[in-house]
């Protein structure tokens, strides 16, 4: 259910993120949360994540989408290295 | 984890004559079909090079590279230098014989393109064809060979695509998706491309595949080998229907450069720009070096030369 911008918090970002991990870590990566500043997360990918020509697909259709579907356009994801 | 891979056509004859075809995207090769070019006794020499240099795994395809009589000798000798071995194949070569050689040729890996299934029309062609081409799936997995599943998404089975994983799954194999690309627009079987299918059509896709995604219990998960993770699937069915509904080019290529010889042993740094030779199987100073030549065509990396047909080297 899309949440409004205002309350969104890291519990609600952590609840997307650990739906990911488990397919991540088949491949022994990770993402991991950095900050959130208003509607904008920074995350970081971790481990064999960050080597993976997959990286650019991995973010654009397996994490922004994600955050899409649960929050719509309410969140802007960026990436730290 | 990334295991640094070449592809191999061992020939280019095949049993089927699949319209979507690519048979190596060149309509000069297919005028030879009763021999091949690659010799095993190279072959030998040539794996030996290719593990020194740091290649882990080798793709073997064709064609239908099990009409080669040699060819799970060669799939062994790929072993025996110490490389990971995996096969393309359509299904309807297999026998118990066949199955027992691929496995003393310790065989890793078998991945079946389920090339008919494109074209079914109804519900007892996809039964009959279904069965047909996943029947050896269970010997194959007997045999410790790991399997994997290709379905090529069409207008004619995209309603098929999510008891296709299931059923595919309940058998111990993996399954992967790709687009159903025809080498040319002309005809009517074009209008069976996956680029016939609506918005609609790919949300109902991508729905299937994040379903699928949900229920994973993603530690038995590690138990397949083969295009295992649903995950995967989910982030490669949304990226292809980005492609076809928004016409959006993607950032960088996957797989390029990667080393491909063709089945007259040219070498090419991508599995679909054979306009490029880098060198020759029978070239001792190319086999010897193949991966640094290949290092210097790593500005096909960045996806200049995107083509629908590149969604198949995808994941």
């Amino acid at each position: 259910m899309p949440i409004d911008s205002a309350q969104l918090g890291e519990a609600d970002i952590e609840s997307v993120l650990e739906a990911i991990r488990p397919a991540l870590l088949l491949d022994g990566g990770g993402v991991s949360l950095v900050s959130i500043a208003g509607n904008t997360v920074t995350l970081r990918m971790l481990g064999a994540c960050r080597q993976c020509s997959s990286l650019p697909a991995t973010k654009k259709y397996g994490i922004e989408a994600e955050f899409e579907a649960r929050f719509e356009d309410l969140v802007q994801i960026l990436w730290a290295d | 984890m990334f295991e640094k891979p070449f592809f191999m056509t061992l020939t280019n004859r095949c049993n089927l004559t699949c319209p979507h075809c690519y048979n190596e995207l060149d309509p000069l090769k297919l005028k030879d079909k009763t021999s091949d070019a690659l010799k095993r006794e190279r072959l030998q020499v040539v794996f030996d090079k290719l593990a020194q240099q740091g290649f882990k795994k080798g793709f073997f395809t064709g064609g239908e590279a099990l009409l080669r009589p040699d060819a799970p000798d060669i799939l062994g000798d790929a072993k025996t230098a110490g490389l990971k071995t995996a096969l393309f194949t359509n299904g309807h070569v297999f026998s118990e014989d066949l199955v027992e050689r691929l496995s003393k040729a310790k065989l890793d890996e078998v991945r079946i393109s389920l090339n008919e299934l494109a074209w079914i029309r109804n519900r007892v062609q996809y039964e009959r064809i279904f069965e047909r081409q996943t029947k050896w799936i269970s010997a194959l997995r007997k045999a410790d060979i790991d399997v994997g599943i290709i379905y090529i998404i069409s207008d004619r089975n995209k309603s098929y695509f999510d008891e296709t994983y299931q059923r595919v799954r309940e058998m111990g194999a993996g399954m992967k998706a790709q687009p159903l690309y025809m080498p040319t627009s002309e005809g009517k079987l074009a209008e069976c491309s996956a680029k016939s299918l609506s918005a609609g059509d790919w949300d109902e896709i991508v729905g299937a595949a994040a379903r699928h995604t949900e229920t994973c219990d993603f530690e038995e998960e590690a138990q397949t080998v083969v295009y295992n993770n649903p995950w995967k699937l989910l982030r490669y069915t949304r990226f292809i229907r980005d492609v076809f509904v928004n016409d959006t080019v993607p950032e960088s290529c996957p797989t390029g450069p990667i080393l491909v010889f063709d089945s007259e042993g040219y070498a090419h740094p991508c599995l679909f720009r054979y306009d490029l030779v880098i060198g020759h199987v029978g070239d001792d100073e190319f086999v010897e070096s193949a991966s640094q030549i290949l290092d210097q065509h790593r500005d096909l990396k960045s996806a200049p030369c995107f083509r629908e047909e590149c969604l198949s080297a995808y994941r």
